[in-house]
């Protein structure tokens, strides 16, 4: 049972992989915590992770395998510096070999010793959104240990950070797939409210379809109220009515 | 940097303590150990109290039962069924020993994790668990065995410093064995 032995992690990289990708439509935020949850539980020397999200300079999603660990994102965006600053800069992984001599990030490096963190490893993952803004997903990794992370530990994190980013583009598309179905829906609710006042007032005023649309566009107008509004009210009260 | 007194809150420091007695007393059990199967009882039960409510000591032989439990709960029946399992039948102890490091939950999101009972229940329900650490017993780089500790509902949950402390106290064991026949 040493650590790492290359068949045995293969067989669980797939299966973590696999794991990811059931995720698809699943949240932002629900992915990023199973990727967290996957480095900590897959990634020989990896006690612990955090994630990010970033959409340019804006911190949008953390995640965190445990709950002290997310104290070190913050502390990185509150001081601005940090090893996940350096690695989005730069676009490649930072490694913190020892927090006991780490002077980089003197804040990031006092509270990571505070919990017990003595190295880690931040890897990044840059992609391009439907927005043109440039995304930024990190991943990083804690050990108990100094010089436990170095770059041999990188391949397997990489590739975990690679199938999360695809997630995250997966779920980002899916999302507003989500928006424009709610979008539609709520249209088609529109419509049928409004055929249901216009067929109302048809009743009511015996006129045509036209001239009933033409008058809850006058009430629209006079009263400064969108038309669905009106019908929807006009339905409402013809309701209590017929009670 | 100082380190002032007021620069941890009151529960921090309580378990700051509790850790390094816990190490202590660890240390002493290592030390006083006489052969594998005294090592795995003893580191057990000197780790049971304010660290931890149940521990699981593995070290899998052929010489000697494989699993030791202690708990500051009396539940004999309850640890001698936890003892008759093995690494293998608990997944996040064999992530731990398989990839020879240590993990922590700090909430427990499978109860299935820590393994499961002949009679179908939970180890993690069985044991009222609330978080969990396992670490690692590794001799040159090969983990012989692992230390779980367990915290039930009424406890803290396991922080990433006191995972630190429990890879310390495997190291002791680990050392333990070294010289052990």
């Amino acid at each position: 049972m040493t650590e790492g032995e290359p068949g045995d992690l293969s067989a669980e990289l797939a299966q973590a992989a696999g794991e990811l990708l059931t995720l698809a439509s699943a949240s932002e935020s629900r992915a990023m915590h199973r990727l967290v949850e996957l480095a900590a539980r897959h990634v020989p020397g990896c006690s612990g992770a955090t994630s990010t999200l970033w959409h340019g300079d804006e911190l949008t999603i953390s995640s965190a395998s445990h709950p002290d660990l997310s104290e070190l994102a913050e502390v990185q965006v509150i001081s601005r510096r940090g090893p996940v600053i350096d690695a989005i800069a730069a676009g490649r992984q930072i490694s913190c070999p020892d927090t006991l001599s780490e002077a980089r990030w003197p804040e990031y490096a006092s509270r990571a010793l505070s919990m017990g963190v003595r190295s880690s490893l931040t890897l990044v993952h840059r992609s391009a959104s439907e927005t043109s803004d440039q995304r930024a997903l990190t991943l990083t990794m804690y050990a108990t240990r100094p010089r436990v992370l170095d770059a041999s530990r990188a391949p397997v994190a990489e590739l975990l950070i690679a199938f999360g980013s695809a997630v995250m583009r997966n779920t980002s598309t899916y999302d507003a797939a989500q928006r424009t179905v709610r979008q539609l829906s709520e249209g088609a609710d529109s419509r049928a409210v409004v055929d249901q006042a216009k067929g109302i007032l048809m009743a009511g005023l015996s006129c045509s379809a036209d001239e009933a649309l033409r008058r809850m566009r006058e009430i629209s107008q006079t009263r400064q109220i969108k038309v669905t509004e009106v019908a929807k009210r006009i339905v409402e009260s013809h309701e209590l009515d017929v009670r | 940097m100082k380190l002032t007194a007021s620069g941890w809150p009151a529960q921090r420091v309580r378990a700051w303590t509790a850790g390094m007695d816990a190490l202590a007393a660890a240390g002493e059990a290592a030390v006083a150990a006489t052969d594998e199967a005294d090592l795995m009882a003893s580191t057990a039960a000197a780790l049971a109290g304010p660290f931890a409510d149940w521990v699981i000591v593995d070290l899998p032989s052929a010489r000697h039962a494989s699993r030791s439990v202690a708990g500051t709960r009396s539940r004999p029946d309850l640890a001698a069924a936890v003892a008759e399992l093995e690494i293998t039948d608990s997944p996040v102890t064999k992530s731990a020993v398989d990839r020879c490091t240590p993990l922590v939950q700090a909430e427990v999101a499978d109860s299935s994790e820590l393994g499961v009972l002949p009679d179908g229940q939970r180890v993690a329900d069985a044991l009222g668990a609330r978080s969990y650490a396992v670490s690692p017993i590794a001799v040159s780089g090969r983990a012989r065995g692992a230390i779980t500790i367990v915290r039930d509902r009424s406890s803290p949950p396991v922080t990433f410093l006191e995972l630190n402390v429990l890879a310390h106290i495997a190291d002791l064991a680990a050392a333990a064995l070294e010289r052990l026949p």
